[in-house]
């Protein structure tokens, strides 16, 4: 209830808000100011909510003091509070201090862009960038790999193994070591060439990426070891052509037999050539997702 | 005729109860400030908006913040006492601040305000401002997906 007041004044105070408990709505006061203009609506849009309620310039006074959060509640109350509670002029600050450089924005278009949007806006932009990928739709139960490699006249180790018999590593990396049964295993020169292929079977074989698929005489290096590498392709959902900056990695154990060499283990694994360091299990699932899932 | 400092005014609430305050103290509120700059001659202030109950409190305010004694820290650990009130006395005082134009007292009961809306839901904050939802089912829907983040 508004009260006219018997204390006289010789001017009005300067204080916006306070004005409205001296002066009646229709003095020549409230026309001036632009400010009060918006308090006044502000005040309008309120009045039509309950009259049991705490008198509603203390919203009012108090929408100035609350939090973009507390704010966006206020809004969902009711009808009038959504008005009131998504003012430009409440939320222009509120912007300007958090996301300054979208403010710019407000008067792009031929209509405004309110304030309120423009900060949900920035908070959703905030968010995105950060965004953790999906879990992937792929796990090593539903693959196997098949690895071959030959020379000129035979093929000298073969072996298939299930993804749910590979050993993870206990960092979480996608590197794993496969021991070659000796009946898979035939003694070569280690000078030969190999040719050497890395299958990833879907389960059901629906569908098969090749990983690697290579020939040359690997890199001996540190003993019995040979070391071969293949750049993966891009999926090529997102960016066209350029490298995808994995490459997977084949290394054989060797053990000497005779004058040959005999292949006893291999160790496969994709490689970040930007990190240097073997992928993450699920980053390298949500890669093969791409070529093996429909 | 006595030097500004001592001159003591009488502060009358709506319920005619009656206070007396230094003038040093009681120009904090500009409303009063202004009264006695346009050479007010009441004997007392009438204050139409404020209840003995708020103006107690106003002067227990006005008489710490004009102590010019107490320091920062104790005025935070007297704001922090003063504002451990009922909602609803909250409210009230922070009306009676904007009638009295008391700015520093607005706005530690506007943060006070602010602070406990902050841990509200929707609906709390409907039940404490007494606020009947007017949004039919889709309506509220509606908006509550548009301020979705705030949810999160």
């Amino acid at each position: 209830m508004q009260e006219t007041t018997r204390i006289t004044c010789s001017q009005p105070t300067k204080h916006a808000m306070n004005v409205t408990n001296f002066l009646p709505f229709d003095h020549k006061y409230w026309k001036n100011s632009d400010n009060v203009c918006r308090s006044k609506l502000l005040i309008m849009s309120l009045k039509s909510s309950s009259n049991l309620s705490p008198p509603w310039q203390v919203l009012v006074l108090v929408a100035n003091h609350l939090d973009p959060k507390t704010l966006a509640i206020a809004s969902c109350v009711c009808k009038s509070w959504s008005i009131s509670m998504s003012s430009d002029h409440l939320w222009q600050p509120i912007c300007a201090a958090q996301y300054p450089s979208l403010c710019t924005l407000h008067a792009a278009a031929s209509a405004a862009v309110s304030y309120l949007k423009l900060y949900t806006l920035g908070y959703m932009s905030e968010k995105r960038r950060v965004r953790k990928p999906l879990k992937p739709n792929l796990s090593l139960q539903d693959i196997f790999f098949a690895i071959d490699i030959n020379n000129k006249s035979s093929c000298i180790a073969t072996t298939i193994k299930p993804g749910c018999e590979l050993e993870v590593d206990k960092n979480g990396v996608f590197r794993f070591d496969i021991d070659v049964k000796r009946d898979k295993s035939v003694a070569f020169d280690p000078t030969d060439n190999l040719r050497i292929t890395w299958n990833v079977v879907m389960k059901g074989f629906e569908s098969v990426f090749t990983m690697m698929e290579c020939r040359g005489k690997g890199n001996f290096v540190l003993g019995l070891q040979g070391w071969f590498s293949k750049e993966l392709p891009l999926p090529g959902c997102c960016l066209s052509g350029g490298a995808s900056g994995l490459v997977a990695d084949l290394r054989l154990g060797l053990r000497i037999s005779g004058g040959k060499v005999v292949v006893e283990k291999m160790s496969v694994g994709v490689l970040s050539v930007v990190s240097w360091r073997y992928v993450w299990v699920d980053d390298v699932l949500r890669y093969l997702q791409h070529f093996l899932l429909p | 005729m006595s030097s500004p400092e001592e001159k003591t005014l009488i502060l009358k609430s709506s319920d005619n109860e009656e206070f007396l305050v230094k003038e040093s103290v009681a120009v904090q509120c500009i409303t009063i400030k202004n009264l006695v700059e346009d050479g007010c001659d009441l004997d007392a202030i009438p204050l139409l908006n404020v209840d003995s109950k708020n103006l107690a409190w106003i002067i227990e305010f006005m008489e710490k913040y004009a102590d010019s004694t107490s320091t920062d820290a104790e005025k935070k650990d007297f704001d922090t006492e003063f504002v451990k009130k009922p909602f609803n006395d909250v409210l009230g005082l922070i009306l009676a601040a904007n009638y009295l134009n008391f700015p520093a007292l607005m706005d530690v009961m506007c943060d006070a305000c602010a602070n406990e809306m902050k841990l509200w839901s929707v609906e709390q904050v409907r039940e404490k401002f007494h606020i009947q939802n007017d949004y039919t089912e889709e309506e509220e829907k509606a908006v509550r997906a548009e301020n979705f983040w705030a949810f999160e």
